[in-house]
């Protein structure tokens, strides 16, 4: 195993020894059974699991720059893991392996290697969930805590030590949290991150109070507060010709409180968080507060939706080490307003949440034109209209005594002043999307989309005045046709058009499915509009895949376009790639 | 009972929480070792000098490009210490083929140059400190010489300083590079690094006989090429607001794969530019092992 966590400068002998422990109550859980009862389990266990595996090998390909030297020699690579819980009556165990070896180009090569990066031991009663192991955590909307696990992005900022779930009464909840964050494969030191804390109530009084029980209008609220500790009180930044020695804190904390309303089909959610001050990397050494506030309003009844949202981000990045600035140790989420497009030219340019600031609003309406009415026609006819709008926040300037000026962000100064419920005049990004769904008849139905996206490239993705915004039209058609119970064919043609960037896009996919288990594709996208003509490339892709109950093989071969995967506002860069891709998924 | 159960587990709770908190009284930095530059730089031992740089944009496909080079090196050596060429190959000239021709000298910062610039791989192409000569910044051959000699007859206004240090165990050279501006000069500014190397051998297109033969120049020997940036392709911001009594000094630590390049042929090159127009207002260029 190549992680191992040592916890050396912290006193808690209760927890090393369960931490020692661990590894025979895993074996003890999984390997009783089988002793006792052969092959049989004992009755009422139950045993789950899942397993992935994405392995490629990688191809020269001189159009694409794709050569040997970028390859580096490792023309084979792959990711893999396999995650079992085991649970009996009250206790749950569980454990995932990993491997990386090497890891897929585009995931950071601090991955390689393989081990157990995540286990745990639950028990759970009526009032009480103790946790003992990693565990993934989320209080509230995230704002001030949340860990998870993202396959596809190579994310995981999964806590190892201790969680405690409490429900004294029906109604209330209390949630604790104690423990270190997960970085690659790199063992806990006291010098290497932080050691994460926090608390989160929450109180549901419908529950809580008999009276309110079946009233038609609901409410919860909370709070939750989280601290991290760093060790290290003082730290020397290089400004210009000029070093400084900065005072740090030890103790970052942050705070929240939320309000949840629901009455019938309304329901409206808010959350404000702040945090204390935080200098770090990323928000180059200032010591201004961080706050944030996301809010939703949502109307729902039967065959239409309405749904509004508002986020406003100041100086929010929390992680429990203050010189990263990947997406490593983020100890806090700020969820993600604008849509995640799925289809891959509506999703060439996908929006990455700003830490630093930003002020997002989002709307969505969606309405069912019911069967056999004009617009419905005899299957019914959904229509959805999406927009968001992210721009910079507000900022003004201040003065800073030591160097005589007027700046913004110089480093071990309050930073800027913010107009916290002001826009600022820079856009980051805005999507208007109209999609409409129709079945035409038992044979045929349609997916119909317009995008009109606005993506300021330098801001989204870290560059410096090197590409500007960039305008796009795009347009989906996505039509299906049931050839018989067994067969159906299901074609996507898609178009995007820009003048900036690498201009126009054209893509197209033809599906082929013998359900359940068989599929075969092919697909191309077309950068047709690029203004150099050497790259005016094809990215085409063979697919096909097999499944056997819940058991999926997949084979494609083809070429990968670079660009930028997000998931739920965080991203990674993709690199250009072309090759064999084999992906086996199970679970049991 | 209940609300003494909640006061158990959250009034520790809430203590221990709350305790866990520092908040940072001003003032939050002390300027520790001063302006270190002034104790370190004698700006009075640097010769005011402008120099200038050529970009030669080639590849080894490209049949008039060695005639080029030995333009370029000829003015290099006629305004010695003045003029720095530098070997940008890149485009579809410069793509690497099969056999004698399977070398890739291309890097990322080139590719970029070479499409943001519009040099569009039609080669040989240059650029005088990327500033437009009669209209256009993308010169022939032809006219690099009196290009290049308008160039040179500029005011210096930033001068430079490079000092490196290579580590052969690490194989890391460790260079800092110094700017100071001769005056106030309005605008931003950016600095960029790369890694240049000599002596890399392989073969060329050639179809002048009277630089060597043709088609074919075997066992070439490629000089000034562009390996990569250090910083992007376009570098990073040296200062918003220039202040001539500053020295801007910027630290790099650079790893030379040894398996890739030779340390010994290796040189690290660094100019300062307009950040708006990307024009190269000067140059330096140092080599990584001076024995």
């Amino acid at each position: 195993m190549s992680h191992k966590t040592s916890y050396s400068s912290i006193n808690f002998s209760a927890l090393k020894k369960l931490y020692a422990l661990f590894p025979s109550l895993l074996f003890l859980l999984f390997i009783l059974p089988f002793l006792t009862h052969g092959q049989d389990l004992i009755k009422g266990s139950q045993v789950s699991g899942s397993f992935q595996a994405d392995a490629q090998y990688y191809l020269k390909d001189s159009k694409m720059g794709i050569t040997d030297s970028s390859i580096d020699g490792q023309l084979t690579r792959m990711n893999g893991f396999t995650e079992i819980n085991y649970s009996f009556k009250n206790f749950t165990a569980g454990m995932r392996f990993e491997a990386y070896l090497p890891p897929l180009v585009g995931f950071d090569p601090k991955y390689q290697g393989y081990g157990v990066p995540y286990w745990f031991l639950n028990y759970k009663n009526d009032k009480l969930e103790i946790t003992a192991g990693n565990f993934y955590e989320q209080f509230g909307n995230g704002l001030t805590l949340r860990t998870w696990q993202e396959w596809t992005l190579g994310f995981d900022n999964s806590l190892r030590g201790l969680r405690v779930k409490f429900t004294p009464v029906n109604g209330i909840t209390l949630k604790g949290v104690w423990g270190v964050q997960r970085n690659y494969w790199e063992p806990y030191s006291d010098n290497n991150r932080g050691i994460v804390k926090g608390g989160d109530l929450d109180i549901f009084l419908n529950d809580l109070f008999a009276g309110l029980k079946d009233a038609k209008t609901k409410i919860s609220f909370g709070g939750s507060f989280v601290s991290d500790y760093q060790r290290g009180k003082t730290t020397d930044i290089l400004v210009d010709t000029m070093i400084y020695t900065l005072k740090l804190p030890e103790n970052v904390a942050m705070y929240s409180g939320r309000l949840n309303l629901n009455v019938g089909g309304v329901n409206f959610y808010t959350e404000y968080a702040h945090k204390i001050n935080d200098p770090s990397s990323i928000n180059k050494y200032i010591y201004k507060d961080g706050n944030g506030i996301f809010t939703t309003l949502s109307y729902s009844q039967k065959g239409l939706g309405i749904q509004g949202s508002m986020k406003i981000i100041d100086n929010m990045s929390y992680k429990s080490n203050r010189l990263v600035t990947n997406n490593q140790l983020d100890i806090n989420y700020l969820p993600s307003i604008t849509k995640q497009h799925t289809y891959a030219l509506a999703a060439m340019y996908p929006y990455a949440t700003q830490p630093m600031g930003e002020f997002g609003v989002a709307g969505t309406f969606t309405y069912t034109f019911k069967r056999n009415t004009k617009l419905g026609g005899k299957s019914g006819l959904t229509f959805a209209v999406n927009f968001s709008n992210v721009n910079s926040l507000s900022k003004d300037s201040i003065y800073v005594s030591g160097i005589n000026e007027t700046t913004i962000n110089q480093p071990g100064t309050l930073g800027y002043k913010t107009n916290f419920f002001t826009p600022g005049k820079e856009k980051y990004y805005q999507d208007l999307n109209i999609e409409v769904d129709k079945k035409f008849s038992k044979r045929w139905k349609g997916i119909f989309m317009y995008l009109y996206q606005t993506y300021n490239k330098d801001v989204v993705e870290g560059h410096l005045n090197e590409y500007g915004i960039i305008y796009s039209n795009i347009g989906i058609a996505d039509i299906t046709c049931n050839l018989t119970n067994r067969f159906s064919l299901r074609g996507e043609f898609q178009g995007l058009w820009t003048k900036q960037d690498k201009g126009n896009w054209a893509a197209g996919l033809l599906e082929f499915t013998i359900a359940p288990q068989w599929f075969f594709s092919i697909q191309d996208q077309w950068n047709y509009g690029n203004s150099d003509k050497n790259l005016q490339l094809h990215y085409y892709l063979f697919s096909a895949g097999y499944t056997y109950n819940t058991s999926r093989i997949a084979l494609s071969y083809g070429r990968q376009r670079e660009g930028i995967l997000c998931v739920g506002g965080v991203c990674r860069y993709v690199p250009a790639a072309s090759g064999l891709t084999l992906t086996i998924t199970s679970s049991f | 009972m209940r609300i003494s159960r909640i006061l158990f587990i959250t009034v520790p709770l809430v203590v221990l929480l709350l305790s866990s908190c520092d908040k940072i009284k001003t003032p939050y930095a002390t300027s520790k070792h001063g302006n270190i530059i002034d104790t370190v730089m004698d700006w009075d031992t640097v010769v005011p000098l402008k120099r200038v740089l050529l970009e030669d944009y080639t590849g080894h496909k490209c049949v008039n490009c060695p005639e080029a080079s030995l333009i370029a090196h000829s003015l290099e050596a006629s305004n010695e210490g003045k003029l720095i060429v530098l070997a940008v190959h890149a485009g579809y000239q410069a793509l690497p083929g099969t056999g004698n021709y399977a070398a890739d000298y291309r890097s990322p910062a080139g590719e970029a140059w070479n499409v943001d610039f519009g040099i569009n791989s039609i080669n040989p192409q240059g650029m005088v400190d990327r500033k437009e000569f009669d209209g256009t910044r993308i010169l022939s051959k032809d006219v690099w010489g009196n290009d290049v000699a308008l160039a040179l007859n500029e005011t210096p206004q930033v001068l430079m300083m490079i000092t490196n240090a290579y580590y052969t165990n690490a194989s890391e050279v460790k260079s800092v590079i110094y700017s100071k501006f001769q005056s106030a000069l309005p605008g931003s500014y950016h600095l960029t690094v790369c890694i240049v190397e000599d002596s890399l051998i392989s073969d060329q297109k050639n179809n002048n006989p009277n630089v060597g033969t043709t088609p074919d120049i075997h066992d070439y020997v490629f000089m000034d090429v562009l390996r990569g940036t250090v910083n992007g392709s376009y570098g990073e911001v040296l200062t918003a607001a220039v202040d001539p009594y500053l020295t801007y000094m910027g630290k790099f630590s650079i790893a030379i794969d040894k398996t890739k390049r030779v340390a010994k042929n290796c040189w690290i090159l660094a100019y300062v530019s307009k950040s708006d127009t990307k024009e190269i207002i000067q140059v330096i260029k140092k080599k990584v092992i001076t024995q």
